[in-house]
């Protein structure tokens, strides 16, 4: 590391740079108009006039949206089940990865091949629903837990990165006389801070993100999760014709909430979740696991 | 001790998932408990079936399910004054918005208990009894019910009464305005919007026909380059098609023969006016593209000058206008007739709006229709509805008003409400077009010529639970809008793109669909003026 | 590999048994007992899928019957008690007249995905961290990954602003002197915006993993290889490349599985009928058949052709991968 950073700056840095800062320009503004709007006056929103800076600025909007009820109860149901739900994931995750990343495991294929089966195959939302009916999931926490406390695709990282490990490290230990168990726990888990950071971001995501299992599981509005909330609350105004020729859609069209709250709504839902990755953040950055192991 | 370690682990697992699989429910499900009897009977009049005592004793929590708000019902202040006012306590439940037939019936066929299902489509709600899982009402309505029948039409309670007399809903009319014949100030609720600080330097008054429409548009487009009329993407512009003698229904009347819309010969001559409209530039040519949002976002900031306004949506627009530094007031023409000398055409809904039905599953079906019907009696209706007169409305000049801030805790109230004639009903509702000045401004300069136009009823959602409505109507409505877009977008021969889609059509449903119309209005002509 | 000899090398080294290696002729009881805790960590996992995958496999009969959920006392025996109606759903889609050109845009689509936007994430993991500065990485990380959050429904809302005839791009196009483009409305252009609007979102997301994939290489590989004076070239091609393969080829043959899905959630929000031609999908164009209809087997019908298209990408691609790199993902 103290090696390369002496090194003298390069046309290729120079030009490394200034690409990587396009790249981030590019994808910054539109997310910025996003927040723009959010702290934007209703009016300008409207005519279009909010590019990337808010104008007319204030809070209330945001203030708004944190004081609803629905904001509130939905925001719990999701911090719940996303930290529960990603606790339990990279637990049952972990533990199957490591014995299937063993090539000599008798019997390893059969089960490879079953996971392979699951990631493809996906029996569809009757048999699914009907399943959740069946163990008495329907309108539970656990049923917004459960529809994504396993991921075939993350395990499948997992157990690639573990089979990546030198196994020098890991035979040694067992020469040493430590079991299969305490292998995994005291040797290959701290070699696997970088897998293991990026699987609990998937599934930490995953579980926030997710909205389907509320529209299939919930109809207690006090369990319904907050993406679902904020996605209604964005069809339901693309989904609402101007032109709703009765009474009934009018009402409903008349309380639409308008683009600024929308956009307020996505902000305050989706920073909890932004401020996840910083923390695992550190385990991206290079060199500090495997020597970190070693020394 | 690192193996007992990773059993210990493993069983914990196991053990949490297990726990939850207790107790498989199997048995409750389907076809619902038998201890309900269930009557078929023709007679109206078989109400001792029902034990006298079924409503004494103490109130239970009712579970009711109704269909998706971005509200949560519980919180709700109409639900407080509910359980004041009815003494039941009632738990809500909400379907999704997205695929919500498909989850109402599962629900129902896993054996969920609701209490009541609560303004459900009337094709969701057909269906489900034509599974055997809902209750007969009728029973139930002449017994608990006063105040349902009688805040029901006839037309309406016939059309979910069956052949052998089981009424598998109460059906919640539709208030778009007033029964046939009755007064029909306040039906109008949007139009074409122009902004009138454009119209003044054009020296143009609003136009009422297709020929003025056509010219102020010119007009504009000629002087600034710009699109004149935005619209979010959609095929039909219902205040254009009043010119063709089309609006908002979707099946005419034509020569004696009944068609859908996209038959009526009208349409060749309305396609080929929007591609005309749309090949000059007059009609925004991101009209494919454009969402509520963007059309609203051009014609605010002052690129187009016209745009459809409904009338609530106007404060919106004054502000963005103020926002942009322009003063502009708008001013709307509604629907447009087809010249100077013609009456404009406006078609009006009759009909089912939703319906309420109780599936067999229920536990406490009599409670369910009592606690309707007190909420359906006509005072409670209003009370629930738009508060208490001088307190949250008042009345001026026989025009309902609301009172604000109280006014405030009805918002949303309209979906707790039970059945009322539909006349008086809509005559409150009114109370709600007006919750602002510029609103209620909007809406009454909208209905100040309403009785300039001819009034035709319309009663086509009657007939949207038969089984060939439900299953095209969605998927063939969808495909004619989105052909018909292409063919304004690409301007080619209105009458060979109008034979294309109806080919379409035929091809995949339509046939059946038309059949069944025709049927069900032969059958029903006589009871529709 | 070497892999083999060393553990018989530290059998006989260590004399105890090791681990996993069967030794010659043991039976499987004897071998299931002496691991039998590794087979015990994958219970937990193992109960779930067969819970919540296996046993609702079942219903993937629904494809070729007629669901009626009220046909016996409850939806679970319904299944069974439906009648069988062969492959009725499967040509009920099949046989329709567009649905060629759905197959068609579903395959291109998805393969132009493939080819423009898989990549990227790679390079641009590779590059951003040849860039020294630690924060400057760890802030574009951060920039990049947030467009992932925003729903299709918003990024479409977006983009039709920027693309639309008034919006600013075409602003820009005629300030330039080049013809306004209807970039949403364009046969010929429609699938590039799906494919950069698609990378625009997912790049930073999709790159996490190769950050993390090369936080895990050896260090001292690249404290070697700088003493014998390797350029910045050289370390990416022979150091950073090699350890990312095992990580690509994996992503990449998982990526195979969901080829039949070109992107239902985006194309839906950003599709409108002037690109029928170029963008309707099989997802989209299901989804707008079976509008209203109470139809459970037709989606079913679709997932199970799509998953089986999946299923021999899947393991063709990783016979072929084995061949050609040695890596694979079992």
């Amino acid at each position: 590391m103290k090696e390369r950073r002496k090194r003298k700056v390069t046309a290729f840095d120079v030009i490394n740079i200034t690409v990587m800062c396009l790249f981030g320009v590019v994808t910054l503004l539109p997310v910025l108009q996003v927040v723009a709007k959010a702290f934007s006056s209703e009016g300008p929103v409207i005519a279009g006039l909010v590019s990337f800076w808010p104008i007319d600025p204030q809070i209330d909007t945001v203030l708004y949206v944190l004081k609803k009820p629905e904001f509130g109860g939905s925001f719990r149901v999701s911090v719940i089940v996303t930290i529960l739900g990603t606790l339990i994931a990279m637990l049952l995750t972990v533990s199957v990865a490591y014995p299937l990343s063993k090539p000599k495991l008798r019997g390893r294929k059969f089960f490879l091949y079953i996971f392979v089966f699951v990631m493809l195959f996906n029996a569809g939302m009757v048999p699914n629903y009907l399943m959740y009916r069946s163990l008495k999931l329907i309108n539970t926490i656990w049923a917004l837990v459960f529809s994504g406390v396993f991921s075939v695709f993350n395990m499948f990282i997992v157990k690639n990165y573990f089979e990546s490990l030198p196994e020098t490290v890991e035979e040694a230990a067992k020469i040493d006389g430590a079991s299969n168990m305490c292998t995994l726990v005291q040797i290959v888990l701290p070699m696997s801070l970088p897998v293991l950071a990026t699987v609990t971001l998937f599934y930490g995501v995953g579980f926030w993100n997710n909205y389907m299992s509320g529209v299939l599981y919930i109809t207690d509005a006090s369990l319904k999760p907050l993406q679902q909330y904020l996605y209604d609350l964005i069809t339901e105004a693309m989904n609402t014709i101007d032109e709703a020729g009765n009474i009934a859609d009018i009402d409903s069209a008349m309380n639409l909430t308008g683009e600024s709250v929308r956009s307020a709504t996505i902000v305050v839902s989706t920073v909890p979740i932004l401020i996840l990755y910083p923390f695992l953040q550190k385990y991206f950055v290079k060199g500090m696991t495997i020597g970190s192991v070693k020394g | 001790m690192k193996k007992l370690l990773s059993f210990f682990l493993a069983a914990v697992l196991m053990l949490s998932m297990t726990a939850c699989s207790g107790g498989v429910d199997k048995t409750n499900a389907g076809k619902g408990s038998t201890k309900k009897p269930v009557t078929t009977s023709k007679s109206g009049k078989d109400s001792g079936k029902f034990n006298e005592s079924a409503l004494s004793g103490k109130k239970p929590e009712l579970k009711i399910l109704t269909g998706y708000e971005a509200y949560n019902f519980n919180e709700q202040p109409a639900n407080k004054l509910e359980e004041e006012m009815t003494g039941y306590k009632v738990k809500w439940f909400n379907l999704p918005q997205e695929n919500a037939d498909k989850k109402l019936i599962l629900d129902i066929s896993g054996g969920e208990s609701y209490d009541l299902i609560m303004r459900i489509g009337a094709s969701s709600a057909n269906q489900l009894f034509e599974k055997n899982a809902l209750q007969d009402l009728k029973p139930l309505l002449d017994k608990y019910g006063k105040n349902i029948l009688a805040g029901v039409s006839d037309m309406a309670l016939q059309s979910v009464t069956t052949e052998d007399g089981v009424i598998y809903g109460i059906p919640h009319e539709a208030f778009d305005g007033p029964q046939p014949g009755g007064d029909p100030y306040g039906i109008l609720k949007g139009g074409i919007g122009f902004n009138m600080k454009y119209m003044k330097e054009l020296g143009k008054e609003v136009p009422a026909n297709l020929n003025d429409f056509y010219n102020v548009l010119k007009a504009y487009t000629d002087k600034t380059g710009k699109p004149a009329l935005t619209t979010m993407a959609s095929a039909w512009l219902n205040y254009v098609m009043a010119g063709f003698g089309m609006g908002d229904a979707g099946w005419y009347e034509v020569d004696g023969e009944y068609l859908p819309r996209i038959k009526n010969p009208a349409v060749v001559d309305y396609l080929a006016y929007m591609q005309k409209l749309y090949k000059e530039g007059l009609l925004d040519n991101d009209m494919p593209i454009n969402t509520i949002d963007t059309a609203k976002e051009k014609f605010t900031n002052g690129t187009a000058l016209a745009y459809p306004v409904m009338f609530w949506a106007i404060d919106g627009i004054y502000e963005a206008f103020k926002a942009t530094g322009s003063d502009a007031k708008v001013q709307v023409a509604t629907f447009l007739a087809k010249d100077a000398n013609t009456k404009p055409v406006v078609y009006l809904r009759q009909g089912i709006s939703a319906l309420s039905c109780i599936p067999k599953t229920a536990k406490n079906p009599e409670h369910a229709i009592n606690w309707f019907n007190i909420i359906s009696d006509k005072e409670n209706f209003k009370k629930i509805y738009i508060g208490e007169e001088g307190k949250s409305y008042e009345i001026k000049d026989g025009s309902y008003y609301p009172i604000f801030p109280a006014f405030n805790d009805f918002t949303n109230s309209d979906k707790f409400t039970g059945v009322l004639q539909t006349d008086v009903a809509f005559k409150m509702w009114q109370a709600r077009a007006r919750k602002t000045d510029a609103m209620a401004e909007m809406y009454d300069q909208m209905n100040s010529r309403v009785g300039d136009y001819e009034v035709k009823n319309y009663y086509e959602s009657y007939a949207s639970s038969l089984p060939e409505v439900r299953d095209n109507d969605a998927a063939l409505g969808t495909m004619v809008n989105d052909k018909l877009i292409q063919a304004i977008a690409d301007g080619g021969d209105p009458k060979k793109a109008i034979d294309n889609i109806i080919a379409e059509w035929d091809k995949t449903g339509g046939k059946e669909y038309e059949a069944a119309m025709k049927k069900w209005h032969d059958e029903n002509k006589d009871t529709m003026k | 590999m070497s892999r083999e000899t060393k553990t018989i090398e530290n059998v006989s080294a260590g004399g105890r048994p090791q681990l996993m290696q069967p030794t010659k002729k043991e039976s499987f009881g004897r071998y299931f007992f002496r691991n039998y805790d590794m087979y015990l960590l994958m219970v937990p996992a193992l109960v779930f899928v067969i819970l919540f995958h296996l046993i609702p496999m079942y219903g993937i009969t629904l494809a070729f019957k007629d669901y009626n959920l009220f046909a016996a006392d409850t939806p679970w025996k319904s299944i069974g008690a439906s009648p069988w109606v062969g492959f009725k759903y499967f040509i009920n889609v099949f046989a329709r007249s567009d649905f060629k050109r759905a197959l068609t845009n579903t395959l291109l689509i998805s393969f132009y995905k493939i080819i423009f936007i898989f990549p990227i994430p790679i390079l641009f993991a590779i590059f951003l961290n040849e860039v020294r500065s630690v924060k400057f990485q760890k802030g574009l990380q951060l920039v990049v990954y947030l467009p992932h959050f925003l729903s299709w429904a918003v990024v479409a809302g977006l983009f039709v602003t920027l693309l639309s005839s008034t919006g600013p791009v075409n602003k820009m196009l005629v300030d330039l002197g080049f013809e306004k483009v209807k970039f949403m409305m364009d046969n010929s252009v429609f699938r590039k915006v799906l494919i950069f609007s698609d990378g625009w979102k997912e790049i930073g997301w999709s790159s996490i993993i190769y950050f993390a994939a090369i936080a895990g290489l050896d260090q001292e590989c690249y404290e070697a290889a700088v003493v014998d004076g390797a350029s910045r070239f050289q370390q990416i091609w022979y150091i950073t490349l090699p350890g990312l393969l095992p990580t690509v080829v994996m992503m990449l043959i998982m990526r195979m599985g969901s080829i039949m899905d070109a992107g239902f959630g985006q194309i839906f929000a950003m599709y409108n009928p002037t690109v029928y031609d170029s963008a309707d999908i099989i997802g989209t164009y299901v989804y707008r058949m079976g509008l209203g209809k109470m139809d459970f087997s037709t989606g079913t019908a679709v997932g199970l052709f799509n998953s089986i298209i999946g299923l021999i990408l899947v393991l063709s691609s990783n016979r072929f991968a084995k061949k050609a790199t040695g890596k694979s993902i079992w």
